[in-house]
Formats: C-alpha cells, sequence, structure tokens
C-alpha cells in the first residue's frame, strides 16, 4: 500500500470517527491486508477489445449536448492490442515484506519469426465454432459464459435506437489484387520471465526456493519521476499508467478540455518522444510516431452540426509495429504497437501500452482473387457490419486500398489467438456528417474468412433481410 | 461514429477494466463477470443519450450504479428466492472453488468480508479495492455521503474485530 493512500484512508477514517486513532497500529496493518488480498482477476485479454468493438459498431445515438461536469479520465489502455517487439525496461523490484529485492534487471525481448507449413493455424474464419467476435449467443447475465459475447442478436436489436442511417461504402476505382502478400501471422507473446533471485527469496514463513523452476506470470510496481505504476502482463503487454494522484490533481473538479487547450500533432508527438526517450523505450521495429486525429475530427463534426463538441482528455500517439515489413492495424483501422497517452490540457504522458511478440509463427493461407466479393464485404462496412432494413442508407465513397496486417482474433473454445492477416485498409473520403460512418473500413483477405462471411445468413448484430446484399 | 459515440468510447476506455473488476469481485467466475460487463455497458450504451450529470456527478459513479443493478437483477434472475444480502455466499459456493490457490489466498479476508451486511461488503470493496471516493460511491449507493462514511466506519470496525486474530496477533506469534 502506498504511504499517500494509507494516510489518506487513515485521515478519512479519523475523521469519521476521531476514536479510531487510538487504534491506528491494527488500522494500519488491517488496511495493509485488506488491500494486499485484494483478489487477482483472471483476464481474456481479448475480452474487453471484442466488447468495445461490438459495442462501437452499434449506431450512431441521437445527438445531444455531453454533460459538461462528467469527468472523463484515465488512459485508453485497452484501445490498442499491439504486437510489440524489443523492449527493454530497466525495473526495480521490491517486496515489501520480504528480506529481499530484485534491482536493475533488464528485461529484453525481441521477437522472432518462425516459418510453418501453409495453413497452419487451422480455420481462420469467425464463424468456426466458438469465435469470439461473432460467436453464437451465449445467455446474458446468467453466468453462461461465452469469453466475451453479447446478447442474442434479437435481443440486442431490440436495444437499438431508431431512426439512424447506415453507410454503404463504394470504391469506384478498379482494384487490383495482383502481388499481395498471403502470409498469415501469429503472435505467440507472454511474459517468460525467469524468477531469478526472486525464486530463492524467503518471505515471511515462506522460503520460495521449495517452488523450484519458479517464473514470473505476472507483476507490477511503480517507478518513475512521476510515480508510474507499471504492470506486466502474463501476455508480455506491458501498461504504465500515471499513478492515482495524478489523476486525482487533473480531474477532481476540472472543465472540460478546450479546443484552445488542445495538443497540436506537433505537441502531442514531442511529448510521447520525450516520454520514449526519457524512459529509454527500444522504438526498434516501429514506425514513425502517429496521432491519432479523430477526436479532433469528431469535435471538428459536431462544431458543423450544431452540437457541443468535446475535445478529449488524452490523445494517443502511436508507433506502428511494423511486421515483415507491413503495418499492422487494428480491425478499425488504428495502427498498432506503442501506444502513448498525452494529456491534453497539460501535454505529459499519462500512460504507455504495449505488448511484446515473443515469437512470431506464419504461414500462408488462399486469399481472396475475386475483387468483386471483396467489394461486397467493404460495400457493408466490413466484416462485423450492421445491417437493419429501417435504417437509411447513405453511399460513400473511400479511396485507393492500402494494404496492411490485421490483428484478428482466432478462438479454439478455450484459447484465444491473436493473429495478422493481410487486408486491405480503404480509407473513406468524405465522411457524412449526419450519420454513422467509420473512417476507414479493413476487408480481411483471407479467402476462408470471406466465404464465412458471405455464407452467414447474418453478421452480429444483422436483425432482417439486409438491403445491400438483397440488391 | 458521431461525437457522442466518441465520448462513450471515452468512458468505455477509461472504466471497462474496473467495471469487470468489480463485478469479478462480485461473482468470482470470470465468464459470469464477462457477460455481466457487457450487459453493464450494453444498459450504459442505451441510457447514454439520457445520461445527465448532476453536480460533482461522473460517469463512473453512473457505470458503477448500472453495474450494481446489474448484478442484482443476476442473483435475483438465478435464485428468485434468495435474498439480496446472500449474494456473495452464492459467488462463493458456486465459483471461488474454480481455483483453490484463489481460494486459499482469499479465505481469511473473504470469510469475514462475508459476515459483514451485503451493502458494507461491497462499500469497503469499492472504497478499498476500486479506489472510489465517498463521494461517487454515495452517487453508487444513492445514500449520503456522511451516511456512505458512517458504514465504512462501522464496516471496519467489525472487520478489525473479525481479522484482528489472524492479522494481528499471528503474525505476533511467528516472530
Amino acid at each position: 500500500m502506498e504511504i499517500n493512500a494509507h494516510a489518506e484512508l487513515l485521515n478519512e477514517l479519523y475523521a469519521i470517527d476521531p476514536s479510531l486513532r487510538e487504534r491506528e497500529t491494527e488500522l494500519v496493518v488491517l488496511l495493509e491486508e485488506i488491500l494486499k488480498h485484494k483478489p487477482d482477476v483472471p483476464k481474456d485479454p481479448g475480452f474487453l477489445l471484442s466488447l468495445r468493438e461490438q459495442l462501437l459498431k452499434t449506431p450512431s445515438m441521437p445527438a445531444k449536448q455531453f454533460p459538461a461536469a462528467i469527468s472523463f479520465s484515465l488512459f485508453r489502455q485497452f484501445a490498442l492490442v499491439g504486437a510489440g517487439a524489443a523492449l527493454a525496461l530497466v525495473i526495480a523490484l521490491p517486496l515489501t515484506n520480504g528480506r529481499y529485492s530484485l534491482t536493475n534487471t533488464t528485461l529484453n525481448e525481441s521477437f522472432s519469426l518462425k516459418d510453418t507449413g501453409a495453413e497452419a493455424f487451422g480455420k481462420l474464419s469467425f464463424n468456426s465454432p466458438a469465435s469470439p467476435e461473432v460467436s453464437s449467443i451465449a445467455p446474458t447475465g446468467r453466468g453462461g459464459g461465452g469469453g466475451g459475447t453479447l446478447m442474442s442478436d434479437s435481443a440486442l436489436s431490440s436495444k437499438l435506437m431508431a431512426p439512424y442511417s447506415l453507410s454503404s461504402y463504394v470504391y469506384k476505382g478498379k482494384l487490383s489484387l495482383e502481388g499481395l502478400k498471403n502470409t498469415v501471422y501469429r503472435r505467440n507473446g507472454s511474459l517468460n520471465l525467469s524468477a531469478g533471485e526472486l525464486a530463492n527469496a524467503t518471505i515471511g514463513p515462506v522460503n520460495l526456493s521449495a517452488f523450484p523452476q519458479g517464473r514470473l506470470q505476472n507483476f507490477s510496481l511503480t517507478g518513475g519521476e512521476n510515480g508510474y505504476s507499471i504492470y506486466v502482463g502474463d501476455d508480455g503487454s506491458v501498461s504504465v499508467n500515471a499513478n492515482q494522484g495524478i489523476w486525482s490533481s487533473l480531474y477532481t473538479n476540472a472543465s472540460p478540455v478546450t479546443k484552445e487547450e488542445l495538443p497540436t500533432d506537433e505537441e502531442a508527438i514531442a511529448a510521447a518522444d520525450a516520454f520514449i526517450k526519457a524512459y529509454g523505450i527500444d522504438t526498434n521495429g516501429y514506425g514513425a510516431p502517429v496521432l491519432d486525429t479523430r477526436p479532433r475530427m469528431y469535435a471538428m463534426i459536431a462544431e458543423e452540426r450544431g452540437e457541443t463538441p468535446y475535445y478529449p482528455d488524452t490523445l494517443t500517439v502511436t508507433y506502428p509495429f511494423i511486421l515483415d515489413g507491413e503495418a499492422t492495424v487494428d480491425q478499425g483501422g488504428t495502427p498498432q504497437g506503442i501506444s502513448v497517452n498525452v494529456h491534453s490540457r497539460t501535454k505529459t504522458v499519462t500512460g504507455l501500452y504495449v505488448q511484446s511478440a515473443g515469437t512470431i509463427e506464419r504461414s500462408s493461407y488462399e486469399l481472396e482473387s475475386d475483387a468483386e466479393k471483396i467489394l461486397s464485404v467493404l460495400k457493408k462496412g466490413g466484416l462485423y457490419s450492421y445491417s437493419d432494413p429501417q435504417a437509411t442508407v447513405t453511399e460513400v465513397e473511400v479511396g485507393d486500398p492500402e494494404f496492411v496486417l490485421m490483428s484478428y482474433y482466432q478462438y479454439d473454445g478455450t484459447t484465444n489467438r491473436n493473429l495478422y492477416v493481410p487486408a486491405l485498409k480503404f480509407t473513406v473520403l468524405n465522411p457524412p456528417k449526419d450519420g454513422y460512418a467509420a473512417t476507414t473500413i479493413l476487408v480481411p483477405l483471407p479467402k476462408d474468412i470471406l466465404e464465412s462471411q458471405s455464407s452467414q445468413p447474418g453478421v452480429l448484430y444483422k436483425t432482417g433481410v439486409d438491403p445491400l446484399i438483397a440488391e | 461514429m458521431n461525437a457522442q459515440t466518441v465520448l462513450f468510447a471515452d468512458i468505455y476506455d477509461a472504466h471497462a477494466e474496473e467495471i469487470y473488476n468489480f463485478l469479478y469481485y462480485k461473482t468470482f467466475d470470470r465468464s459470469t463477470a464477462e457477460d455481466l460487463t457487457s450487459t453493464t455497458f450494453l444498459k450504459a450504451l442505451e441510457h447514454f443519450p439520457k445520461f445527465k450529470s448532476t453536480p460533482g456527478a461522473s460517469a463512473r459513479s453512473w457505470l458503477y450504479k448500472i453495474a450494481r443493478n446489474t448484478v442484482i437483477d443476476y442473483y435475483r434472475t438465478k435464485k428468485k428466492d434468495l435474498h439480496i444480502d446472500e449474494t456473495w455466499d452464492i459467488a462463493d459456493t458456486v465459483s471461488l472453488h474454480n481455483s483453490i490457490e484463489t481460494k486459499l489466498k482469499l479465505e481469511h479476508v473473504l470469510q469475514k468480508l462475508q459476515e459483514l451486511p451485503e451493502k458494507d461488503q461491497e462499500l469497503l470493496i469499492m472504497r478499498l479495492w476500486q479506489g472510489l471516493s465517498f463521494k461517487e460511491i454515495s452517487l453508487v449507493l444513492e445514500k449520503s455521503e456522511a451516511s456512505v462514511k458512517m458504514a465504512f466506519s462501522r464496516g471496519l470496525k467489525i472487520l478489525r474485530q473479525s481479522l484482528i486474530t489472524v492479522f494481528i496477533l499471528l503474525p505476533l506469534l511467528w516472530k
């Protein structure tokens, strides 16, 4: 327990009941023990990402002014699932009640590429049994499991708001599929770190050497000038967050960020660069930093609509992970890699997230060669598009595609595997201002995935005949 | 994607993990926590346009309130005759045995927490494990801040009495 938090809790208690001061020693022990015994929470790394994606695929909500007093906060640590490489961190791992501390250990992980045979990862398509992103529907709220599913199509559709407009995405050029790389990648990133001397430590009555060959599965620590909290997950992910004290000072009764306070692109990237440099984070294998400018664009659209624009508390700068010379993106087209959050008002870094890669296997898969099939998926807005006959449809033109590696989750019923599949990224040329439209559309190219899509009677949120398909 | 969807995404990014954690602490079952998290955010999405702020209110309190109601509904559905004060007992017997390691680790604290009234349990969870302020908790529970503080103090006093043997006297014997 941190000293400040400790003192804060005690002061709160004394303010409530001054007689508790007489029990301070006991209280300190009690609070420490309750905090120490905070249960570990098991997590499926893909669940929150998948849920986010599914939620945001719903049609746009009626425009209303957002209450200004709401404090948005913290860190977009779930927004990106990067594939990392060459990550070096100097860590210090103190044990509060042990006789041992591990300091200045260097965790240096580089990823390696391993070739496998053709179609070595099995079936990729999402309608194979128990894929998490478009799974069969698990009972909601009844403990039925299902690895991050939402509710049934019909149940969900009853909750969607109408009327709304949907977009039909059209590419007016000639789509060439010649010479595209047909490699699919599978990430096997996991924390693989010896416990070192820690494995022989004696902590209280327990000598850890009684459990030989101990390895670290995950750990957290605090450090850095501002007391950042650092969490290293068993999947090899590293997240760095500004401590609660900083957040409290930023958000307690803070007014919303204004347009004038937003950093310029250069300022945001400079802040991220400074942080990367200050903490010696190795960006070898990553591309030049890119600022996510969508919040600025959305604010501009809101202004044009006469709505109150929202200027985010944090902006995200990403150093894209380059795999085999290709950019990696998530299914929304956002670059993946080292993600750095910069506070809009203070221009300081409030968080960083990266997922180290470990070993990446690669395998060849047959790609779709029929341009019309690709364009039909594009037209609907990509894989997990929403269709509803009640919605009005607006045609939206997209520009020339870019070849990318798209993050894709393959679930075999027990394990969620992170793949990167070849995909075409289409950028919307002029997003409509009066309805829902993505800024980019990703169409994966493996035939397996696209055939599955076309054979499906409906995609995740589909509730009836799709007017776009029925044409 | 319109501006409000972006706002919702921001709220989700900021609070999804802690809401999942909270629901896990209320159920001790990963799949159930995932289902309830999905339901919570779907409800949040549905009601987002109606969401009104009050002075001092936060999206965080609003989400906790939805999550808390969701878990209450869940247990009511699971066993209609069950009183809400007993919900954690169900969670313990149904799910905690899934992980012996977890059970051992939490045994003392959870056992004693379970002996508290359900509202005091979740009050301690929200303040100590989830880091909510008393103000935020008062909004979640729709109680005055003063009554929340008193309940917290009362719960901690009870817990101190019941855990004093485990955490204070036994370590002294070990020395």
